[in-house]
C-alpha cells in the first residue's frame, strides 16, 4: 500500500516538472471532498514531516518546515476548512505552493492526480449548500462522476490576516477566533 | 566601446558623484573655509561636465558648466560661500540628477523653469563684482598659499666651529621668520658623536628649514650671507610639491626618502639602515640618528596625505556579496550537520577527529567574521545626507534647526543601513514637523531660537543603537490618547501606560499633525517606520518630556545574517536564544522562588528578585519539566530589563543562520526568525526584547 502511495507522489512530481499548459489542476482530498489547485502554483509535493511549531499562532498554522533551505509555513487544510485535525498517516502530504510571492505548504489528506479541464468544464457561478465556506472556491469542475472544487489561493491564504492576528494583542486574537467560531457556528 | 555602454558608464558614474556631491556641499556649508573640500566639489563637477560632454549629453554638460564656473570662482576666493550659493549648488545638483535619471526614464520630469532660474542665478554670481576684501581675509585666515608665495627648502649643514664665530643658528631662523612663514624645521642629529668624543663647544647640527615667502630668493640668501663661506647651505624652491599646504609628494615616497628630504638624516644613514631590513624609522630611531618623535611626525604626515589621496579599494557588485553571504550561510548549516555527526559517532579514541573538527570550526568562524566585516560600512554618509532634509524642511516651515551628528564612524551591515535610512528620514521629519517649535514659540518658552536635532549611533551589547533626539515640544500624551480614541485605535476604557500611549503614534492611520504637510504625509509615515524596524529585527522606543523634547531610540542587530546562539529545549521544540541576550544560567534553590501576589513568580538571583517567565506558558506548549528547581533558568536581559526564562534543557552553543519568518509568512511576536539546524529541522530564534515585553504585560 505504502509503495503504491509513494509512486503516486513521485509520478505527480515528475509530471509537475513538465507542465506548462493552463487549466491543469493538481487534485487532492481533504476529508471526503476533492479539491484542485492550479499546477503552475505547485512547487513540489512532499511527504508529511512534522513542522516546528511557531508559538502563539492560530491553530491552522501548524508551524514551519525546511523546504530547500527556506523556512516555510505549513497550514492544515482540514482545520482551515473547519474540520477537526485528522491523523497524519502515510498518505498525508504537504503541497508546497506559491502564494503572493511567498512559499507556503498545505497539509492535505491525499493527492490524487493532475487533470486538465477545458474552460467549459469549470462552473464558476456557484450556489452552495451549507457545508462549506465558499469564499475559497473559484469554481467547480465535474469529471466523470467526480466533483472537484478549485481553490482560489489568494483567498484561501491571506497573509494580511495572519499579520493582523500575529501583530495584535491577545484580546484581538481571541476576538478574531471567536468571530471565526461564530462564523462556523452560523454555517 | 558602443554608445550604449558609454552612457551606462556615465549614468553609473554620475549617480555616485552626485551622491558624494550632496554630502560634500552640505559639509561645505558648515565648513566654508575648507579648500580641500572646495577642490573636491570642483573636481566632481568638472568630471561630470567632462564625461557628459564625452557621452554627447550636451545639455547636461552645458548646465554643469555654469556650476563649475561658480565653483572655480569660489576656489579662487573671489566669491564667498553663503547660504544662497549652497542652496543654488544643491538645487543644481538635483537638476543634474533629474537630467541623468531622464536618460533611461523618458517620463522622468525635469523642471525646465527651474533649469532656467538656476542658470540665471549662476550668471548673476559669475558677473558679480569680485569681493577682494573677503578674499583677502580668507587667505590670511587660512595661511594658505596664494599665487605669489613660494616654498623653499633650506638645508644648513653647520660647521663644527660655528659657535666660535659668534653665530647663533637660532638667530638665523628668527631672522627668516621676520619675512617668511616658517613651515617646518627638522634637525639631523646624526653628526652628534658619542659622548666621549663630544666637544661641548662644537656645533653638530644640520638643519632643514621649510619656509614660505612672497619675497625673492635673493632675500633668503642674504640671511645666510655671513656664514656661507664656512657652512654648506643649499636653498631649493619646492613650491610645486607643497600645494594645498601639505607635501603632495609624501604619498608616493618611502619614509626614508622623506627623512632625507626633510634633512632629518643623510642618505648614507638610510642605506646603512636598509641593510638591516627592518622598519627604517625604527632602526634610525634606535640608533639615535633620529628621535622617535621625528619619525612619527613624518610618518603621520605621510599617512595623512595617503589617506587624502584615496584609499585603495575595489568596487564589488552587492549581488556578489550577497552570494558570498549565502554560501557562507549554507556552509554554517552544513557545518552544524557535520558537528552533530562528529559528536554522535566519536568515542574517546578518536580525539584527533574532534580536534580536527574544532580547527575547522574555528576557521569557519574566522571566515564568517571576515565576510561580515566586508558588509559593514560606517553610517556617517547616511546621517550627513539628512542635513539636506533638515536644511530644506526647516527653511520651508520657517523653523531654525541645527542637526548634530554623533558616532558617524559606527559601522553596521550595509543591508541594514539601506533599510534604516527611510525610517530614520520619517522620524527626522516627524521631529521637524511636530517636535521643533517655531523660533518665536521657542523664545517664549525660554529656549534657544534654534532647535536641535541630534542623530547618534553607537554599539552596545552586540546591538546598534540609533537615536533621534529633538529638543522640541515633546509629545502631548492627552492629545495622542484623544486622537487614538477618536480614530478607534484604542477604547476609552483601556488603561494604558504612558509608554503605551506614546507607542500609539506608530499605529496605522495615526497622525497628530494639525496641518497635513507635504512631508508628514497622512500618517503613513510612522506605522511604516515601526514595521520597517521590526522587519530588521529591531525595536523602537520613545521617551519624551513636555517642552523638553522627544527621543526615538532604535535598537538593531549588528547583522541580519548569522548570530551566535544558545540552543535550548522546551518540551519537544528547540529554540535559539541569541548569546548577547543571555546573562547567566541558574538552577534556583527552592528557597529562592517566591510568588508575589498580582506580579507572578520571582527568582532570587543573588540579591535581586527577577520575574520568572515560564516559556512553556508564554508559548502555550507542553514542557517536560515545570519545576524551576529541576529545570534550568536562563537569565536574559535587554535594555536593562531582565527576566528568567524557564526552559527544560540547554543543548549547547551554535551559530544560527537567521531566516526571516516574513519571507514566507509574517512577523510573529517574540520571534526574531527561524534557523535550520544541523539535522535539517527548523528552530525558532527568540527575540528577547519582545519576550521581556510579553512577559511583563
Amino acid at each position: 500500500m505504502k509503495e503504491s502511495k509513494d509512486n503516486t507522489m513521485n509520478i505527480l512530481n515528475q509530471q509537475l516538472t513538465n507542465i506548462s499548459a493552463e487549466n491543469q489542476f493538481l487534485t487532492f482530498k481533504v476529508v471526503n471532498e476533492e479539491y484542485g489547485v492550479d499546477v503552475l502554483r505547485v512547487q513540489e509535493i512532499i511527504r508529511y514531516i512534522k513542522p516546528t511549531e511557531i508559538p502563539n499562532t492560530p491553530e491552522v498554522m501548524k508551524g514551519v518546515i525546511n523546504f530547500r533551505g527556506e523556512v516555510i509555513p505549513v497550514i492544515d487544510l482540514r482545520k482551515k476548512f473547519g474540520f477537526d485535525f485528522g491523523e497524519y498517516n502515510e498518505f498525508t502530504v504537504i503541497i508546497v505552493l506559491e502564494v503572493e510571492d511567498k512559499i507556503i505548504g498545505v497539509i492535505v489528506d491525499q493527492v490524487s492526480d493532475i487533470i486538465s479541464f477545458s474552460t467549459e468544464d469549470i462552473q464558476d457561478n456557484l450556489e452552495f449548500g451549507s457545508d462549506i465556506d465558499t469564499k475559497f472556491i473559484k469554481g467547480m469542475a465535474k469529471v466523470e462522476d467526480r466533483l472537484i472544487m478549485l481553490l482560489e489561493l489568494e483567498r484561501l491564504i491571506s497573509f494580511e490576516n495572519f499579520k493582523k492576528i500575529n501583530n495584535l494583542d491577545t484580546n484581538m486574537v481571541l476576538a478574531e477566533e471567536n468571530q471565526e467560531k461564530e462564523e462556523q457556528d452560523e454555517l | 566601446m558602443g554608445e550604449e555602454t558609454l552612457i551606462n558608464i556615465f549614468v553609473e558614474e554620475s549617480e555616485e558623484i552626485l551622491e558624494e556631491l550632496e554630502i560634500d556641499l552640505i559639509q561645505l556649508e558648515g565648513n566654508p573655509q575648507d579648500d580641500e573640500l572646495i577642490n573636491k566639489i570642483f573636481r566632481s563637477m568638472h568630471t561630470l561636465k567632462g564625461s557628459a560632454g564625452l557621452t554627447g549629453l550636451t545639455d547636461i554638460a552645458d548646465f554643469v558648466h555654469h556650476a563649475e564656473d561658480v565653483l572655480d570662482k569660489i576656489r579662487n576666493h573671489s566669491l564667498q560661500i553663503n547660504y544662497e550659493i549652497i542652496s543654488l549648488l544643491l538645487e543644481s545638483r538635483d537638476i543634474i540628477e533629474a537630467m541623468v535619471k531622464q536618460i533611461f526614464n523618458p517620463e522622468y520630469h525635469v523642471d525646465q523653469q527651474k533649469v532656467i532660474e538656476i542658470s540665471t542665478a549662476f550668471k548673476f554670481f559669475l558677473e558679480a563684482p569680485v569681493s577682494n576684501q573677503g578674499a583677502k581675509d580668507f587667505v590670511e585666515e587660512k595661511q594658505k598659499l596664494s599665487e605669489e608665495d613660494s616654498v623653499y627648502r633650506i638645508k644648513l649643514k653647520l660647521n663644527n666651529n660655528l659657535f666660535e664665530t659668534g653665530t647663533d643658528p637660532l638667530g638665523l631662523i628668527k631672522e627668516l621668520s621676520d619675512f617668511c612663514d616658517v613651515l617646518d624645521i627638522n634637525v639631523n642629529l646624526s653628526r652628534i658623536p658619542e659622548i666621549y668624543e663630544l666637544n661641548p663647544e662644537g656645533c653638530y647640527l644640520t638643519l632643514t628649514i621649510f619656509v614660505k615667502t612672497s619675497d625673492s630668493l635673493k632675500r633668503l640668501q642674504d640671511v645666510f650671507i655671513f656664514i656661507e663661506f664656512y657652512n654648506e647651505i643649499e636653498i631649493e624652491e619646492v613650491t610645486e610639491d607643497f600645494k594645498d599646504g601639505l607635501d603632495q609628494t609624501l604619498a608616493e615616497k618611502l619614509t626614508g626618502e622623506i627623512l632625507v628630504e626633510r634633512g632629518i638624516v643623510e642618505e648614507e644613514d638610510i642605506e646603512e639602515a636598509l641593510e638591516e631590513q627592518n622598519r627604517i624609522g625604527e632602526i634610525l630611531s634606535k640608533r639615535g640618528k633620529v628621535s622617535k618623535k621625528q619619525v612619527e611626525k613624518v610618518v603621520g604626515e605621510q599617512t595623512k596625505v595617503r589617506n587624502i589621496k584615496e584609499k585603495s579599494s575595489i568596487k564589488v557588485d552587492t549581488y556578489k556579496l550577497e552570494q558570498l553571504m549565502n554560501s557562507m550561510a549554507e556552509l554554517v548549516i552544513s557545518q552544524a550537520k557535520v558537528r552533530d555527526l562528529v559528536f554522535q559517532f566519536h568515542n574517546n579514541k578518536e580525539t584527533e577527529f574532534v580536534t580536527a573538527f574544532d580547527e575547522v570550526d574555528k576557521r569557519i568562524k574566522d571566515l564568517q567574521e571576515e565576510i561580515m566585516k566586508v558588509r559593514m560600512v560606517p553610517i556617517g554618509d547616511t546621517f550627513i545626507r539628512f542635513k539636506r532634509l533638515v536644511r530644506d524642511l526647516s527653511k520651508k516651515q520657517g523653523k531654525e534647526i541645527a542637526l548634530e551628528i554623533k558616532g558617524k564612524e559606527t559601522e553596521l551591515d550595509k543591508n541594514i543601513i539601506e533599510q534604516i535610512a527611510d525610517p530614520l528620514k520619517h522620524m527626522i521629519r516627524n521631529s521637524i514637523d511636530h517636535g521643533i517649535e517655531l523660533p518665536e514659540e521657542r523664545e517664549q518658552e525660554g529656549k534657544n531660537r534654534v532647535g536641535k536635532i541630534t542623530l547618534s549611533a553607537y554599539h552596545k551589547e552586540g546591538s546598534i543603537i540609533i537615536k533621534v533626539v529633538d529638543d522640541g515640544a515633546g509629545l502631548d500624551k492627552d492629545k495622542i490618547l484623544r486622537k487614538a480614541i477618536d480614530k478607534g485605535i484604542v477604547n476609552r476604557e483601556d488603561k494604558l501606560k504612558d509608554e503605551d500611549i506614546y507607542q500609539l503614534i506608530f499605529a496605522p492611520g495615526f497622525s497628530t499633525a494639525q496641518v497635513v504637510t507635504e512631508t508628514s504625509g497622512r500618517g503613513v509615515g510612522m506605522d511604516v517606520v515601526r514595521s520597517n524596524i521590526e522587519r530588521l529585527r529591531g525595536t523602537v522606543n520613545i521617551s519624551t518630556a513636555l517642552n523638553q523634547g522627544t527621543t526615538f531610540k532604535i535598537k538593531l542587530p549588528l547583522t541580519l545574517a548569522i548570530i551566535d546562539g544558545m540552543a535550548i529545549k522546551v518540551g519537544e521544540e528547540n529554540f535559539i536564544i541569541p548569546m548577547n541576550a543571555i546573562y547567566e544560567f541558574i538552577q534556583p534553590a527552592p528557597e529562592h522562588l517566591k510568588t508575589v501576589k498580582g506580579k507572578g513568580e520571582v527568582v532570587k538571583v543573588r540579591d535581586n528578585y527577577i520575574t520568572l517567565t515560564r516559556l512553556h506558558s508564554l508559548f502555550n506548549i507542553e514542557a517536560k519539566e515545570t519545576d524551576p528547581t529541576k529545570a534550568i533558568v536562563v537569565v536574559v536581559h535587554d535594555e536593562g530589563k531582565k527576566t528568567c526564562l524557564l526552559v527544560d534543557e540547554i543543548l549547547g552553543q551554535q551559530q544560527a543562520v537567521v531566516k526571516s519568518l516574513e519571507d514566507n509568512y509574517t512577523y510573529v511576536e517574540g520571534m526574531a526568525g527561524a534557523t535550520i539546524l544541523g539535522n535539517g529541522n527548523v528552530a525558532m530564534i527568540l527575540d528577547i526584547s519582545t519576550i521581556i515585553k510579553m512577559a511583563l504585560r
